[in-house]
């Protein structure tokens, strides 16, 4: 009789899917910038012994990298948060399009319902009326 | 009033009894009974076409939709004027998925009836509610479920 049936299964496994995937592998923001910081470790690596306390800088570049290399690859960078957040964006709008379909349904079962009801009525108190009217 | 007025008045007293019990017997879902009623209502007047009429509906209402067509058409041959058989024969040939002859009979009694007929309603709620319904989405019947009547200890 209408489409609630619909509702109740997974909102829509291919955009889920799609979504989880794109959070999973590292947005090209995030690449970028992460070749930028690859290039400012490398610089600084390279001009630590020319200048004065070169050892501590070095000693922090490398420090960096460690930490960098340890990081997992889908945290703490801002594109991955972006990339994250446009994909929960993406699957807000596919739920609110889900939400005004169950809302239309509902509302066409309630009018058929309205009517139905209606029918009823008008049948009933017309062969009521018919009774009482009833001449030979 | 002489004494064939009376007995005729009396008849017509018992068959409108018999058709209230039909009516409220088909409120709770006891077709049979209600049928079993409407069957005295035509043997107390058997020349009305009420009675067989609200026949026909209560077996549309129970689900028995071709007998009631043929039923209903019987008591059309019989009774050509009698607009409640027209009616109720229409909702059956909805109820029953015929569709076209529905809205073809529900046609020919707009053009009969006045806007301030007691039976415009009734079409009117039938071409409303059946307008735009996919008939795979017809309800078998217009009435609740059969109810327990429950025996009360005297």
């Amino acid at each position: 009789m209408n489409n609630i049936g619909n509702v109740g299964r997974s909102p829509n496994t291919a955009v889920d899917a799609s979504a989880a995937g794109k959070a999973a592998e590292p947005g090209r923001f995030s690449q970028f910038m992460g070749r930028v910081a690859d290039g400012a470790l490398t610089a600084a690596a390279v001009v630590a012994p020319l200048v004065p306390g070169g050892q501590l800088i070095q000693a922090a570049v490398g420090g960096l990298r460690e930490l960098r290399s340890a990081s997992p690859q889908n945290m703490g960078a801002p594109g991955d948060q972006m990339d994250k957040m446009w994909a929960m964006q993406r699957e807000n709008q596919v739920f609110n399009l889900q939400y005004m379909q169950l809302q239309e349904a509902v509302q066409s079962d309630n009018r058929r319902f309205s009517t139905m009801s209606n029918l009823m009525k008008v049948r009933h108190d017309t062969a009521k009326a018919a009774i009482n009217n009833m001449h030979v | 009033m002489n004494a064939s007025t009376d007995h005729d008045a009396a008849h017509l007293a018992c068959a409108q009894a018999a058709l209230k019990r039909a009516y409220l017997l088909l409120g709770y879902g006891h077709f049979e009974q209600a049928i079993a009623a409407c069957e005295e209502a035509i043997a107390h007047c058997p020349n009305h076409p009420l009675a067989p009429a609200l026949q026909g509906a209560i077996l549309c209402a129970s689900g028995r939709t071709s007998e009631a067509l043929q039923h209903l058409a019987r008591v059309m041959r019989r009774f050509p004027d009698e607009i409640v058989a027209r009616i109720y024969f229409c909702e059956a040939c909805f109820l029953g998925g015929r569709t076209q002859r529905g809205f073809k009979e529900l046609d020919k009694l707009d053009d009969e009836l006045s806007d301030d007929d007691p039976w415009t309603p009734f079409v009117d709620s039938l071409r409303e509610s059946f307008e735009g319904l996919d008939p795979k989405q017809i309800p078998p019947a217009l009435v609740v479920p059969q109810m327990p009547i429950e025996q009360t200890s005297a």
